[in-house]
């Protein structure tokens, strides 16, 4: 089920109204209520894949609860290792089997033998990268000592499948969510309004900013011969906001529908486009994704308290893998290899710190030197997107080498597919403008649209239906969301 | 407590429902206002799935839908006629287009006229296999899945509309189509030029001609299409004049297309009105310009007085 389709436009007043009328606020009773209708949400795409989250959340339950009973730290190892190996063997399988073995074939082309390898014929199933990190979190935690294991079922079942954020996040750590099925939880009032803002919010930066951004960005890399490099830059920069506006819009609604029910959700993407430097950057882009591995991955590493040497290979490390979580294509792992390459002379010079405010605080714009740096921090961000949006490798770079043969730099055009004119979406480069003045003003902000929460009612009800109105006025054709695909 | 605490919730609870409805209300009203907005200028096919049925048809593809005008029926004839007539994509004879004449005829008077419009790319197919339905364009476009063409408004085309709905609320087209069906496009004879038409001749020449086929089950649906509508009054076929040179690439696609036709029965006449296409004026060389719509109408309804319809 889509968040922007009729069906959870649907599901999603019934679901409130159940839970809010019929379980009396009965903590059993809301967590049963949202158990079924979260697995009603994922069977709605294919319900032969409600096993997988089944089976998953039993076995790291079963798993949580062994390593709670056992003290032997051998033994607890080992069971973590157990839950390591279902998980991550179930994400290998399902996301990255055809990817290895295909490699592998093409390997051995290097040295003239040719491997027919079978590939399988599965499908992926949708967000499982997601809910797997998820429940991972569960069992490391408990391992750890960072969380008692629960004993009860429903409880963690929900956790695990809990429909707002399971198929594209944020990936909630067991120590934050888990907890929350265990309060009581109230109705409240403004907290479900703030959600029904950030609702709004994140359908306007998904059905009408990253929907009509797609249009452009993908006739420019479907034809990327056809156009001269300012073009080409072009549809990069439609990219870069198709996937804020398609994620972040995402992650807005998770955390608003979430709201509704009265749980609160890590926050996603902090203004990432107005970061100062790629540090920054990636402190802002997929928040949830950059801890989970920091805290399980970049730590157990070594983290920075290693030597020079050490620090360099955790970063790439976490990058590579970080490109490789989403997807298995070269260029995703290209992506995390640029963007490791772009990080680690900030991590020798110590400076990956260095802007850990938000930009131009208290004022009402930034300063040359600012804008300067998130110019020149959004300009890498985009030729880093290119990696992740080419088939190939090979098309980002020659992609890359017509934006920077200056020769090649004429006036940008997107050419109109069936009559083939040359034309420049003018009104709505201006619109993405608008979006991002809003977007500046929110910046210091966790919520959406807050600035406007301290305007008169009559203005904030008009703003709020204006942006209800653009939403259904200037839709684009409709797209799944990019990262349901990882 | 917990009774007051429920008590207490279940008021902002009732108040948060309140306005969140009072919000959707609002939005379903602006909309619904906007939705009247909607005019001849906004959509070239919307307002042909918001009339009532209709007795008499002019059918074909955009050829027809330009070309001829149903007033220049209605001030010589006294006939009502509807123009029903889409585009190549949309309207080719076949069994999307034959449905979709189902729902639009008012079967109720028995002596009715139909103006169908013929040419090859009418009965032709954009596909690899041109005989096998499944491959046709129009499944996907709108004629396929709308069901109540004579509903006013007509959610199932604005729920189904494939564009930005702003195209179909707010923005202002050249093109005007008539409560009678007429699709005039308002292009001044000025504004007509050698270039568009010589770009219109290389788009059929290079691209369109390679991919098309006759089909022969569009043909058999014409066949079919004039069986159905011969049960309700006469049927005449005209071919619509065109350019010189869009002809010759009619003619590269389909020589024996007016033999093909002979092999039809059912209709009262066939009319070639391409043998006199030097009197008109076209737009993109495919297409009459307005004026000469009104003029070729006025020749095909005197032609239709001369045979004594």
């Amino acid at each position: 089920m889509l968040f922007n389709s009729i069906e959870f436009a649907i599901f999603l007043p019934i679901v409130f109204i159940l839970y809010w009328f019929c379980t009396k606020e009965n903590i059993k009773a809301q967590n049963i209520l949202l158990l079924i209708a979260s697995y009603v949400f994922y069977g709605w795409w294919d319900w032969r894949f409600l096993s997988l989250i089944a089976f998953s959340s039993f076995i790291d339950f079963s798993i949580g609860k062994k390593i709670g009973k056992t003290v032997d730290p051998k033994a607890r190892k080992w069971l973590l290792k157990a839950s390591l190996f279902v998980n991550l063997g179930l994400l290998g399988l399902f996301k990255y089997y055809n990817f290895f073995v295909e490699s592998f074939a093409e390997a051995f082309t290097i040295f003239g033998t040719t491997i027919h390898v079978d590939r399988l014929n599965i499908v992926l199933p949708v967000g499982i990268s997601f809910y797997t990190f998820q429940t991972l979190s569960y069992t490391i935690d408990v391992y750890k000592r960072k969380l008692e294991p629960t004993e009860n079922i429903v409880d963690f079942f929900a956790f695990v499948s809990f429909f707002p954020q399971l198929v594209a996040g944020p990936i909630e750590r067991a120590t934050h969510l888990l907890p929350q099925f265990q309060r009581s939880r109230y109705f409240e009032y403004d907290k479900a309004v703030d959600g029904m803002r950030q609702i709004l919010w994140g359908l306007f930066k998904k059905v009408v900013i990253a929907d009509n951004c797609a249009f452009y960005a993908n006739i420019v890399f479907n034809n990327y011969e056809d156009y001269n490099g300012s073009s080409l830059l072009l549809g990069a920069i439609f990219f870069s906001f198709q996937i804020y506006g398609d994620f972040s819009g995402y992650s807005d609604i998770a955390i608003g529908t979430a709201r509704l029910f009265g749980f609160d959700l890590m926050q996603n993407f902090a203004f990432p486009y107005f970061s100062r430097d790629i540090a920054e950057f990636w402190r802002r882009w997929h928040i949830s994704l950059s801890t989970w591995f920091r805290d399980y991955l970049y730590i157990p590493l070594g983290g920075s308290k290693g030597g020079t040497w050490m620090k360099v290979r955790n970063t790439f490390i976490i990058f590579l893998v970080s490109g490789f979580w989403h997807g298995s294509n070269w260029t995703f792992i290209a992506w995390g290899a640029l963007n490791a390459i772009y990080f680690i002379p900030l991590l020798l010079m110590k400076r990956n710190r260095s802007n850990m405010d938000v930009v131009a605080q208290d004022r009402l714009l930034p300063s040359l030197k600012e804008l300067f740096q998130m110019g020149i921090t959004y300009f890498m961000v985009v030729i880093a997107w290119l990696f992740f949006r080419a088939e190939t490798i090979k098309v980002a770079f020659e992609m890359i080498e017509a934006i920077f043969t200056f020769s090649n730099f004429g006036t940008p055009y997107i050419i109109e597919e069936g009559t083939g004119i040359h034309i420049l979406p003018k009104k709505f480069l201006l619109s993405i403008l608008i979006f991002l003045t809003v977007e500046w003003y929110d910046r210091t902000n966790t919520t959406s649209l807050e600035p406007f929460t301290l305007l008169s009612k009559y203005v904030r009800w008009c703003i709020y239906l204006g942006i209800g109105l653009s939403i259904f006025l200037f839709k684009g054709n409709e797209q799944t969301f990019i990262y349901f695909q990882f | 407590m917990n009774k007051h605490l429920f008590t207490f919730n279940f008021n902002t609870l009732k108040t948060f429902i309140f306005k969140t409805s009072l919000f959707c209300l609002a939005s379903i009203i602006i909309t619904c206002c906007l939705i009247f907005t909607i005019d001849g200028r906004s959509d070239p096919f919307y307002l042909r799935f918001t009339t009532k049925k209709q007795s008499s048809l002019i059918l074909g593809t955009s050829r027809a839908a330009q070309g001829i005008v149903p007033s220049i029926f209605r001030d010589s004839l006294n006939i009502d006629i509807y123009n029903y007539a889409f585009t190549v994509g949309h309207s080719p004879y076949g069994p999307v287009y034959l449905e979709s004449i189902k729902k639009k005829l008012d079967t109720k008077n028995k002596n009715n006229i139909y103006i169908l419009a013929v040419d090859p790319w009418a009965i032709s197919s954009w596909c690899e296999e041109p005989d096998n339905i499944n491959q046709f364009r129009e499944n996907k476009l709108c004629l396929s899945y709308i069901n109540n063409v004579n509903s006013l408004p007509n959610f199932e085309f604005i729920y189904n509309y494939d564009q930005s709905p702003y195209n179909l609320f707010l923005k202002k087209t050249k093109m005007l189509l008539h409560t009678d069906g007429w699709l005039e496009v308002e292009i001044n004879k000025s504004e007509i030029s050698n270039s568009s038409r010589l770009k219109k001749e290389e788009t059929y020449r290079q691209e369109h001609l390679p991919r098309t086929k006759f089909s022969t089950v569009r043909f058999q649906y014409l066949q079919k299409t004039i069986n159905y509508l011969n049960q309700f009054g006469e049927v005449y076929l005209v071919r619509i004049p065109i350019h010189d040179k869009i002809l010759q690439i009619e003619n590269d696609l389909n020589f024996d297309f007016n033999e093909k036709i002979t092999l039809l029965k059912g209709y009262k006449n066939y009319y070639d009105f391409t043998l006199i296409r030097n009197q008109f004026l076209f737009t993109d060389g495919n297409h009459l310009h307005r004026s000469s719509s009104k003029d070729f109408s006025k020749i095909l309804v005197s032609t239709l007085i001369k045979d004594n319809l």
